[in-house]
């Protein structure tokens, strides 16, 4: 069951990272000068790297 | 100064080999696997150095700079999440059926998964292949940045990168490569960091370089709806470059010296953090080189960090900033050429035997000459050769998803597959080269030619095996359980 979940997230943040709805926006600043479009995947970067301890754990088992 | 710098970079870099030889056992294993026993911190300074290329702190600036912010997450960040995740499912399984087997190669674990000749050849001709002409190509990316920037004749650049390369890579086999990229990946990642806040600081600071960019460039700082970063071609990027990485033969070789499954999984965790380290500093720097050179057109863009650095570093600096580029191309090199050798040292040349290091080192010689060559000639653009090798890279995932996790997959099947899967893919590439008489027209609109590759591949793997004997099941126990 476990494992079936961690295959959807990935699914899940694979079409988060597909964000058209950032597309054509007007430009935006995360600290006055970070565009929104780096923040963004930034963030998912950081999603990402929590997802990835997730599926080592599980994947591994007791090796990791 | 700039020539002191070097001049202290190569005779760092050729110490640490010959500092490597003299720690080593003088085992064959130990010269090409370092006896298996990187921990944390050389191995992921060694892989990382290893990824990152003159296409890190060159070409992606100048990608940055034509496309804007949208290539951080288009492959910057594709990088950070898809490189692991495939080390994690596929890199310990290579790992531990490696260490567990004693394989040194991609073609050996796999020949003997398979019982094989012809999936052995299949593993030694494609990544041999694609592994000399990303080579040449990282060559001819260093070559041309040193050359300019340091105002040397290009020849002479090559030279100096793939003969410093082979010097200390002779020496030092796998634990001295490992170790020159702890200072290779060391200094371009703290140089980036520091050249970017020092040209933000000296072009008024990062708040006002934002605002320039509202009013002077506002199209750099969102996502195109065409070209390269199109919805169609942002979907399936990360199976060009994010997702191949593992694949490539010398981060395979990397990954089979790691001392324990502690060090692996500390240098995956650390992994996205470090490519952000790397690609955040190198798309601002592009954008801001925009504001600052908007006249930069085609593959000059990729000039666009050096002429920052030029314009805006005290000359100490720009003349480590040079040096940090050497390294990206070193670290990469240094990698491919070890790993080549070691293919020839086990794959051509002892054929089951004992492997000698001074067949390898002899082959890398020859290497070393060919990679030269390859840059003296330069057939293809940098990113042309890339995306073909990249590609080719990619197309050998299935073949290790069917080793680890699919007991019932046949080597006749593996090899069906990877003949058309990589014949097709080179066909489509070679027809680039040859001209538009013979452009093979794959139906590339609706998606990427490498995804209909990969699905012709895996159909014929699947229904190859099928229609072909089931493998031995004693030889199938060997590559059970592959994360036990």
């Amino acid at each position: 069951m476990m494992r079936w979940l961690l295959v959807v997230a990935v699914f899940v943040l694979m079409f988060l990272h597909n964000d058209f709805w950032n597309r054509d926006h007007e430009p935006r600043a995360v600290f006055g000068w970070v565009p929104w479009d780096l923040a963004y995947h930034v963030a998912w970067v950081g999603a990402g790297a929590l997802l990835l301890a997730v599926v080592m754990r599980v994947a591994w088992g007791r090796s990791s | 100064m700039i020539w002191a710098i070097i001049a202290s970079y190569v005779a760092l870099v050729v110490g640490i080999g010959a500092w490597s030889s003299r720690r080593g056992t003088g085992t064959a294993e130990d010269y090409f696997l370092a006896g298996r026993s990187l921990g944390t911190v050389v191995l992921f300074m060694a892989l990382f150095g290893t990824n990152v290329t003159a296409f890190g702190m060159l070409g992606f600036p100048g990608f940055a700079y034509r496309e804007g912010v949208g290539v951080f997450g288009f492959f910057g960040a594709s990088a950070a999440f898809v490189s692991p995740l495939l080390f994690i499912l596929l890199g310990y399984p290579i790992w531990n059926i490696g260490k567990r087997n004693r394989f040194v190669t991609q073609a050996q674990m796999f020949r003997s998964r398979w019982d094989s000749r012809g999936v052995g050849v299949v593993l030694t001709v494609f990544p041999i292949l694609y592994t000399f002409l990303y080579m040449g190509a990282g060559v001819i990316g260093g070559a041309l940045a040193i050359s300019e920037f340091a105002g040397i004749a290009y020849p002479f650049a090559a030279l100096t990168v793939t003969g410093t390369a082979f010097v200390y890579t002779s020496l030092g086999g796998m634990r001295g490569t490992a170790w020159t990229n702890v200072l290779q990946a060391g200094l371009f990642l703290v140089f980036l960091v520091v050249a970017a806040a020092w040209i933000a600081n000296a072009l008024g600071g990062p708040s006002h370089l934002h605002q320039r960019l509202v009013t002077e460039a506002p199209q750099l700082l969102s996502q195109r709806d065409e070209g390269v970063l199109a919805p169609a071609s942002w979907a399936f990027g990360f199976l060009l470059g994010p997702a191949s990485v593992i694949a490539f033969p010398h981060m395979f070789h990397r990954l089979l010296a790691a001392r324990n499954v502690k060090a692996l999984r500390r240098s995956i965790h650390l992994y996205p953090w470090a490519l952000i380290l790397l690609f955040v500093p190198v798309t601002m720097l592009g954008l801001w080189g925009a504001l600052e050179f908007p006249d930069l057109s085609g593959k000059a863009t990729e000039r666009v960090l050096p002429l920052l650095m030029l314009k805006h570093l005290p000359e100490w600096l720009a003349g480590i900033g040079l040096v940090a580029i050497l390294a990206a191309v070193m670290s990469s090199l240094d990698a491919q050429l070890l790993t080549l050798s070691t293919i020839f040292a086990v794959d051509v040349f002892a054929r089951g035997g004992r492997p000698s290091r001074w067949v390898g080192r002899i082959v890398l010689l020859v290497l070393a000459a060919v990679a030269l060559a390859i840059a003296l000639w330069q057939p293809a653009t940098i990113v042309g050769i890339s995306l073909y090798a990249f590609g080719g890279y990619t197309l050998l995932i299935p073949i290790f998803v069917a080793g680890f996790f699919w007991p019932r997959s046949t080597g006749k099947g593996v090899i069906v597959a990877s003949v058309v899967g990589h014949g097709l893919w080179t066909a489509y590439h070679a027809g680039k080269f040859l001209g538009p008489a013979w452009d093979l027209d794959l139906p590339s609109p609706i998606l990427p030619p490498i995804v209909w590759c990969l699905l012709i591949e895996c159909g014929l793997l699947v229904g190859g095996s099928l229609l072909t004997r089931r493998p031995d099941s004693e030889r199938v126990e060997r590559f059970a359980r592959p994360f036990a």
